[in-house]
C-alpha cells in the first residue's frame, strides 16, 4: 500500500496510492468536512468547504490558513482543486474491493515543482531537523559545485 | 549545476543556523511572540528580531503585529514538501480504514 511518487513531466508531481476500500467510500472521506481535521491534524478547523465547481475551502491549521477553490467535481471519480501555489487533480479509480488514488500536482514553474519535491521544512518544524540537515548537506554538495 | 530560485538560497541560509531551526521547531507547535521566542534562548529581543527577519526574508515565517507585540508563525504551507503530503495521505488512509462499513 505504499505510495509511488513520480515526476511525469517538468511541471508535475504524481502520487499514486491504493486503498482497501470501495471508491465511493474513499471519495466521500476526501470530501467530508467532518473528517478533514482527522487527517489534516494539528487542531484543524474547517471554516468553509463548498464541494462544487467554483466553491471554495478554507481550513485553519497549526500552520496557518490553507485555502483553495474546487474547479471540477465529479463524484466519485474526479476532483480538481487549487491548493496554495498549485493545481491538484485527484482521480479515484474503481478496482472493485480496492481504489487507486492518483494525485497530480501541477505547478506554474519547474522551480516551484522542484522546491516542493525537496522541501521538508514543515515536517522538520514538527519533528526536528535531523532529516532536513541531511537533505541540506546533500543539496549543498550537489548545487554549489 | 542546478539553479534554485533566490528564495531557496535564502531559506537554506536561514536554516543554516541552529537557533533559527529551533525557532521553526517551536513555531511548528503554534504561533508565538518575539519575546516568547527570545526567552528560552536567553536572547535579547533585538537578537531574536534579527533571526525572525531572516526567516521572514526566506519566506519561512510570517509575522503580524497584534497590539504591541509581534506574533510569529510558520509561513502557511509556502514550503510544503512532498513528504508532508505523503504523511497526510497516511493519515487519510487511517480514516478510510476506520470509517469503512460505517453508514
Amino acid at each position: 500500500m505504499s505510495p509511488t511518487v513520480t515526476t511525469p513531466n517538468e511541471l508535475e508531481i504524481r502520487v499514486e496510492r491504493l486503498f482497501d476500500a470501495p471508491r465511493t467510500h474513499v471519495y466521500s472521506v476526501w470530501t467530508d468536512p467532518e473528517l478533514i481535521p482527522e487527517w489534516w491534524g494539528d487542531g484543524t478547523v474547517v471554516e468553509e468547504m463548498d464541494v462544487r465547481p467554483g466553491g471554495t475551502y478554507r481550513f485553519r491549521t497549526a500552520f496557518g490558513v490553507v485555502e483553495g477553490e474546487f474547479r471540477e467535481v465529479e463524484p466519485p471519480e474526479r476532483l480538481v482543486q487549487t491548493f496554495q501555489n498549485h493545481l491538484q487533480t485527484l482521480e479515484f479509480e474503481d478496482l472493485g474491493e480496492q481504489t487507486k488514488l492518483t494525485q497530480t500536482m501541477r505547478f506554474e514553474t519547474t522551480e516551484q515543482r522542484d522546491t516542493t519535491m525537496q522541501y521538508g521544512v514543515e515536517e522538520g518544524a514538527k519533528q526536528g531537523f535531523a532529516r532536513v540537515d541531511a537533505l541540506l548537506e546533500k543539496i549543498k554538495g550537489g548545487a554549489r559545485q | 549545476m542546478v539553479q534554485y530560485p533566490p528564495s531557496v538560497d535564502r531559506a537554506f541560509a536561514a536554516l543554516g543556523d541552529p537557533t533559527r531551526r529551533a525557532v521553526l521547531e517551536r513555531l511548528g507547535g503554534g504561533s508565538a511572540t518575539i519575546s516568547e521566542l527570545a526567552e528560552p534562548f536567553g536572547m535579547s529581543l533585538t537578537g531574536m528580531k534579527k533571526h525572525i527577519r531572516l526567516l521572514e526574508e526566506a519566506e519561512l515565517v510570517t509575522t503580524e503585529k497584534v497590539g504591541r507585540a509581534r506574533t510569529c508563525m510558520l509561513a502557511p504551507y509556502a514550503f510544503e514538501g512532498i513528504s508532508t503530503w505523503l504523511q497526510r495521505l497516511d493519515r487519510f488512509a487511517q480514516v478510510v480504514e476506520r470509517t469503512k462499513g460505517a453508514p
